[in-house]
């Protein structure tokens, strides 16, 4: 037996240097995008009371409006030109657009591709068709993000307790009692500790070797290859098994085992002729073991996994990150997104929400339908569309969608020449909803088709270029404007935005669907969700493995239940139930008298007569050792002795057999039973 | 002789006579190693497996004197031994020898025998000798009794006495071979192959009879570790202290256990004995050297069932699990 090396108590070394190896690469994940920062700058205001989009801005969601370390993209930089003076609505925009003035402004790929999308109509790439994952919004977000950091978690969770096990074990390994090397003291020999973690076993090795212990080196080392092979399922290690064992184990443990058995079988052969032979253990035998060991336990694929681990963790944590660099909340609450103006519209009593179903599925329930840039809009859409419109809807189209250029009546084009950002409504407009002041950035405006039977009606300008036109419709109306700007939340900063918005969108039905890119994307049947996604391989190939299971283990035809409990019946069943046939059988006499016969045996046997056998001097004998009356017994026996003589002799009822048999049970249960 | 000469010997008798005897290897291996420890081996299992054309074969191979007894009810003792008989011509008895002056002895189906005639392979399989009318003769070395006899279920079978059970090293059971050797068997036959005419399969002679004395000599040379004697007296002592064991394997069964492994360590070519080898021929060494208390016995216990318990509780020295 061998002494226990101490080790100082606390992680491996190598395990820290792997520990130290994950926390930066986590860290260098983590710091590859700034976190958002606190919300040290944010600006100290007061919503307007009154303002309903005060009241929604003042939401910390709208970071634009409170941190004025934010930054603009550079398609919502326009919008500053708007903003002279501090708007107690969002009291950090003027420090922000002051940053931007100054060139301070979020980079991002998909940013331009928004203004892009915004000027051109083509549709807007988000950030989440770069990183290619799911584009969710709302519970499904949260249900998604909330996985993948639950999975994290239990992840690391295993991680660190796994170490910690072994920080234990090592703990235990150090303070475990030393045993002499040759005790033959069994209690000692039963505190001894059987080592069993291949990492230190090999550790043990390495150290009895360099004490010059090359036997115990070779021991452990060997002892490293049973424990690995062990945890490998392939062998079972047991005080019993000998090597051949092993082996064996290995050979029935295709395909890996037979593979290992000429690998494992010369480190056996090495190790036995040092421990049962006459082979001194030396350095070279203990390096010829070691050396073939090492490759066999595999040592280094922990490290690799956990390379691998912290790599991928790495990588996690930079595609979690905008390109930019700086996290400025989901784009929905940014000063583009659309977020304020779904609140703004909730906060006015109206059902407004983002439309993922496709348009041409739009029912009368819907009262307002706001098509933003990246729609996707084909002819027979639009033709639902225009019918839907027909019976009383109310459609904005912001920006021009591409399929539907000849079709509508107006064209989107482009001032080559900056103009000026106020917006001036028409008659009609001021009819409708009072003198409104608007504004919006940017150069884009309308020219109405000249259609024969149909006519666009000019409700706002800008520069003197129409920026919304109106068609009638049936019962409903088509809005189109030049551009989406007034549809962002940016815009419910500016002037009376709001409540044009809040105006144009209301209607009788209440329920306001905004649409963009990702509308009608939801796959219609599971079948198309399952094309879509690409599924049908792996669905394939889950439902072949199933058949593979069921042909393996067998499938259940019919209903499942547990086999019928075949227990011993008691012997008193067994006579009960004999005793039911027989009264099926309405057997009373032929009971009665087999019962007699038994009874006078059973009186024989126990009471010497002395010679005399006859019934009489049963009866006199019975009566005496009972205290009995002599003529009560004497009619008894008298009966039995008749019943079985001739048992159809007697005429006799039923129940004269039955009270003949419950009487003879009587005397015999006085007598000592039927023992 | 050196213990690789003997592993090589050893491989080359095997595989020739596992030319004939096909699908048997674990009964050729023991019967070889029983040999080898100049020991004498007892064949279990009932008739047409083949336990006859393996000790022909062994006799061709080894280049050994063969002899056959078929033991009978009527057999006599001096049917084995010989005896002395009046030869009117010289005046005088004479010794006859009888069948057991060989140096491969088959006793076939030796509890068929009374136990009278058993007894008279006793001295000859124990001091290797015969003694008749006050005058011991020496048997021609080396000398190996293989006998065989049917399971003691059989009718007509005499059950061998413990005495002479242990004075056999090893007990092999020779069980049915599996389809596809059964179909290599007939597959042999189909070629040619005549059980009875052995000359006719061209099985070459190995050895001599000097050349299996050299390699029993050999065995001389096999080292022993002190745990391999302490692995085996912890087994043969657990026989002892088995429940189910009425009476455990005496030491002539640890004497036993070590020849062989020795055996069994030069035949693969090691100068030492493993665990491995004394786990491996444990149950061949005492299954036929345990008596089972009757109740077991009702209870389905055997042998084979009983020393497997034993190792499988017994320590393997030197092991990396305790």
């Amino acid at each position: 037996m061998r002494r226990a090396p101490r080790r100082r108590p606390g992680v491996p070394p190598h395990e820290f240097g792997l520990l130290v190896l994950l926390g930066l690469l986590l860290l260098g994940g983590g710091t590859g995008c700034r976190s958002a920062p606190p919300l040290s700058t944010k600006s100290t205001h007061t919503a307007p009371a009154g303002d309903p989009a005060a009241a929604i801005l003042d939401d910390d969601r709208y970071r634009f409006c409170h941190d004025e370390q934010y930054l603009l993209y550079a398609h919502e930089a326009p919008w500053c030109a708007l903003i002279t003076a501090p708007d107690p609505r969002c009291p950090a925009l003027p420090a922000i657009c002051r940053q931007a003035a100054a060139g301070h402004l979020a980079e991002s790929e998909e940013a331009e591709g928004a203004e892009r999308a915004l000027r051109t109509g083509e549709a807007a790439r988000k950030w989440w068709d770069v990183l290619g994952l799911p584009a969710l919004v709302g519970f499904g977000r949260v249900l998604f993000w909330g996985l993948i950091i639950a999975g994290v978690a239990v992840v690391l969770h295993a991680v660190v307790r796994h170490l910690r096990s072994r920080n234990k074990d090592d703990q235990a390994a150090a303070l475990a009692p030393t045993v002499a090397p040759e005790s033959a003291d069994p209690q000692a020999a039963a505190r001894r500790l059987v080592e069993t973690d291949v990492d230190r076993l090999l550790a043990r090795a390495q150290d009895a070797a360099a004490r010059g212990d090359y036997r115990a080196g070779m021991a452990d080392a060997y002892a490293a290859l049973l424990r690995h092979l062990e945890g490998e399922g392939l062998i079972r290690v047991h005080p019993s098994r000998t090597n051949g064992d092993y082996l064996r184990d290995l050979r029935d443990q295709a395909p890996r085992g037979p593979s290992l058995q000429p690998p494992v079988r010369s480190v056996i052969r090495e190790v036995e002729r040092v421990q049962f032979g006459s082979e001194e253990p030396s350095l070279v035998n203990f390096r010829s073991v070691f050396e073939q060991v090492v490759p066999l336990v595999g040592r280094s694929l922990p490290t690799l996994m956990t390379l691998a681990l912290a790599l991928l963790l790495a990588l996690g944590g930079v595609t979690a990150c905008r390109r930019g660099g700086f996290w400025r909340g989901t784009d929905r609450d940014s000063p583009s997104g659309t977020g304020a103006v779904l609140d703004l519209l909730h906060k006015s009593g109206l059902d407004a929400r983002e439309r993922l179903q496709a348009l041409d599925k739009v029912g009368d329930e819907t009262g307002a339908l706001v098509l933003l840039p990246g729609t996707p809009v084909d002819d027979p859409t639009w033709k639902h569309l225009d019918a839907w419109v027909e019976r009383g809807g109310r459609l904005v189209v912001t920006g021009a969608p591409p399929a539907l250029a000849k079709t509508l009546e107006v064209r989107w084009a482009n001032a080559v020449a900056s103009v000026p950002p106020r917006l001036t409504g028409a008659a009609a407009l001021a009819q409708r909803w009072g003198g409104l002041r608007l504004a919006a950035p940017g150069t884009a405006y309308l020219e109405p088709k000249a259609v024969k039977g149909e006519s666009v009606e000019v409700l706002i300008t800008r520069a003197g270029s129409p920026y919304a036109l109106r068609a009638i419709r049936g019962k409903g109306e088509i809005w189109y404007f030049a551009d989406a700007h007034l549809f962002s939340n940016i815009a419910l900063v500016v002037e009376d935005n709001a409540q044009f918005l809040t105006g144009l969108l209301s209607t009788q039905r209440f329920r306001v669907e905004l649409t963009d890119v990702l509308t009608g994307a939801a796959a219609r049947t599971p079948a198309e969700s399952i094309r879509r996604g690409r599924l049908a391989p792996l669905l394939l190939q889950l439902g072949v493995l199933l058949v593979l299971f069921f042909v393996h283990r067998g499938a259940a035809f019919g209903l499942l239940r547990d086999p019928p409990a075949r227990s011993r019946r008691r012997f008193i069943e067994h006579v009960q139930a004999l005793g039911q046939q027989y009264a099926r059988a309405r057997a009373a006499r032929h009971v009665a008298a087999l019962y007699a016969g038994y009874t006078l045996d059973r009186l024989r046997e126990r009471i010497p007569l002395g010679g005399r056998g006859g019934t009489i001097a049963l009866s006199e004998a019975v009566a005496t050792r009972l205290d009995r009356p002599l003529r009560e017994i004497a009619w008894l026996l008298g009966e039995a002795h008749a019943l079985r003589e001739d048992p159809h002799k007697l005429h006799r009822s039923e129940s004269d057999d039955l009270y003949l048999v419950r009487e003879l049970a009587r005397l015999l249960h006085q007598l000592g039973g039927t023992r | 002789m050196n213990v690789q000469e003997f592993s090589m010997r050893f491989q080359r008798i095997r595989a020739e006579v596992a030319r004939v005897l096909v699908g048997q290897d674990e009964v050729l291996e023991h019967t070889l190693i029983a040999i080898m420890a100049r020991g004498h081996i007892l064949l279990e299992g009932v008739p047409g497996l083949g336990k006859t054309l393996l000790v022909r074969a062994l006799g061709q191979v080894l280049g050994c004197g063969f002899k056959r007894i078929q033991f009978t009810p009527d057999l006599m003792p001096s049917d084995v031994s010989g005896s002395n008989i009046f030869n009117q011509r010289a005046d005088a008895f004479e010794f006859r020898p009888g069948p057991v002056f060989t140096q491969l002895l088959l006793a076939d189906e030796v509890n068929r025998a009374p136990a009278k005639t058993q007894s008279a392979l006793l001295e000859a399989m124990q001091e290797r000798s015969v003694t008749s009318d006050g005058v011991t003769r020496p048997l021609p070395l080396p000398f190996v009794v293989i006998a065989t006899q049917n399971p003691i279920e059989s009718q007509g079978t005499y059950p061998l006495p413990e005495a002479q059970l242990d004075r056999f090293l090893l007990k092999a059971i020779i069980r049915h071979p599996s389809q596809p050797v059964e179909r290599q068997i007939l597959e042999n036959y189909l070629q040619g192959f005549d059980a009875a005419d052995l000359v006719r399969s061209g099985l070459e002679r190995i050895t001599s009879d000097r050349e299996i004395l050299e390699m029993q000599d050999a065995l001389a040379a096999v080292r022993v570790d002190a745990g391999i004697l302490d692995y085996i007296t912890d087994i043969v002592g657990r026989t002892r202290n088995h429940r189910a064991i009425y009476l455990g394997a005496s030491p002539r069964a640890s004497i036993a256990l070590l020849h062989t492994a020795r055996a069994r360590a030069a035949s693969e070519g090691r100068d030492y004995v493993v665990p491995d080898d004394v786990k491996a021929l444990a149950q061949g060494v005492l299954r036929h050297r345990v008596v089972l208390h009757p109740d077991a016995e009702i209870e389905g216990a055997t042998p084979d069932e009983c020393i497997d318990t034993i190792l499988r509780e017994a320590t393997v020295p030197e092991t990396a699990a305790a």
